[in-house]
């Protein structure tokens, strides 16, 4: 009797065991299925420049973690045609020409990336959680992110929305974003070194505004918790 | 006097002009403020200098290796060169030309930066061991249409620098261009014949200006076509270990 106890018990742990075994090897195999715009954001040199999981960017390049799909999509598509240009940047070129020139086969200016893949990395980027907030090498003025907040109500909520955390479809989160990156983006779409289908309607607001302007909505923006709860 | 007065607004607003002029060309002169082909020092002559560290050389290289992949063999598509088997005074010579700005390369710009690889010590060690690196069996190749035409060209033109077999010359800083990219050697060759290259050798420049596109093409179809030393290149589907 108690041999067939201490059976039973050996059986069973030997099943359970097994059933465990199976079910990791299953969770391993859908571990092991990288989602393809991982793959995409991986293999065409996207990494190189906006870091792990687009929450790391160099220099003052944006970090696109978790920004709106639609908008990822429209502006690789600018940036491989030649639509976006910006201004110059350090090595005297428009600021997308470094991108272009890791996409798009040089001579016969045929993309090495395809339609599909483009939607594919800017779905899964759109669905990475946004870079947590780093904070400035220097302090910001206190009254320069309060006029920068001010200004923001009054000129950019209707298209960025609430804190520039709400964005209509197509248009870019701004919460969060890298202060420098802001800046210059709004410059060049005041001087149109900058000029794509969007920012023709965002032109007649910037148009206006001086850098002072700039640096206090860059200022303000940056410093938006977009993983805040 | 109102001629002289003339005179002063007309010098005077020519000034505005020229001041505007400058200024708004200030970024982009900047950058094109060439070197030359090779007058050495800085960060080049202290890189040459420095005994290599290859073990630091791999480390350096994996930031290089989201283009350049860690084998070395670049895209066949032309888009990023191969640079396994390339002669270490090239590379040193390269890098610390596309940092100084006196090459234009906006793409691989950020990555030459010393935050992004470090100081001369580490340009020495990633160009030693990118040396080391076997080179790929199958580099991206032209039409195969022009050879003859191709083979004529390079040796009128190019066998006095590149070499027999466009194997290069180390000391004089002339890379191997012997089984590059086609479409990399083709974007390189327009770029030096039309002056957007900065850093290009005169002497090439002059030698190659009669060159037709079509004798381009024909010329570096030949090159990619060259067979480097056998023990240089490696085989099919190679993964460079050093990265597993």
């Amino acid at each position: 009797m108690k041999k067939n106890i201490l059976k039973s018990i050996v059986l069973l742990s030997g099943i359970l065991l097994s059933v465990s075994l199976v079910s990791t090897s299953v969770n391993a195999a859908e571990k092991k299925k990288r989602d393809p715009g991982k793959k995409v954001y991986m293999t065409k040199t996207c990494m190189a420049c906006h870091g792990k999981n687009g929450r790391k960017a160099m220099l003052e390049y944006p970090n696109i973690a978790g920004q709106d799909k639609k908008y990822i999509a429209n502006q690789i598509k600018y940036i491989l045609s030649g639509k976006r240009l910006g201004s110059h940047d350090a090595t005297g070129n428009p600021r997308a020409q470094g991108m272009r020139g890791s996409l798009v086969t040089p001579g016969d200016n045929k993309p090495r990336i395809s339609k599909a893949e483009i939607k594919q990395v800017a779905a899964w980027l759109a669905k990475q959680k946004p870079a947590d907030l780093k904070a400035p090498k220097t302090p910001l003025d206190p009254a320069s992110v309060a006029a920068g907040k001010k200004l923001f109500k009054s000129k950019c909520k209707a298209c960025h929305g609430a804190e520039g955390n709400k964005p209509l479809k197509g248009n870019p989160y701004l919460a969060g974003q890298k202060r420098d990156y802001l800046f210059i983006q709004m410059q060049d779409i005041k001087s149109k070194a900058r000029k794509t289908p969007k920012s023709a309607s965002m032109y007649g607001v910037v148009k206006k505004m001086t850098d002072e302007q700039f640096a206090n909505l860059a200022d303000y923006l940056s410093q938006i918790d977009r993983n805040a709860k | 006097m109102t001629v002289k007065l003339k005179t002063t607004t007309l010098v005077s607003s020519i000034v505005t002009a020229l001041v505007a002029t400058i200024m708004m060309a200030t970024p982009a002169s900047s950058a094109e403020k060439a070197k030359g082909w090779n007058q050495g020092g800085g960060e080049q002559d202290a890189a040459l200098h420095l005994t290599p560290n290859l073990e630091n050389g791999i480390e350096v290289y994996e930031v290089c290796a989201a283009c350049h992949l860690y084998e070395g063999w670049g895209q066949p598509d032309g888009t990023f060169p191969q640079l396994a088997g390339q002669h270490q005074h090239v590379i040193i010579k390269q890098l610390a030309d596309i940092r100084a700005l006196n090459r234009d390369n906006p793409t691989m710009y950020p990555f030459a930066l010393p935050e992004s690889i470090g100081g001369p010590q580490s340009i020495a060690d990633v160009a030693a061991y990118i040396a080391t690196l076997p080179m790929n069996p199958e580099p991206g190749r032209g039409p195969g249409t022009d050879l003859k035409h191709g083979e004529q060209l390079y040796k009128d033109n190019c066998v006095r620098c590149h070499g027999e077999h466009g194997e290069g010359i180390e000391e004089k800083y002339y890379p191997r261009i012997q089984g590059q990219h086609f479409k990399y050697l083709e974007r390189q060759f327009e770029w030096i014949r039309d002056g957007k290259r900065r850093n290009a050798n005169p002497d090439m420049v002059k030698q190659i200006q009669g060159f037709s596109n079509k004798d381009m093409d024909a010329v570096l179809d030949y090159v990619s076509r060259q067979q480097p030393p056998a023990d240089m290149v490696g085989v099919v589907g190679w993964e460079n270990p050093d990265y597993e």
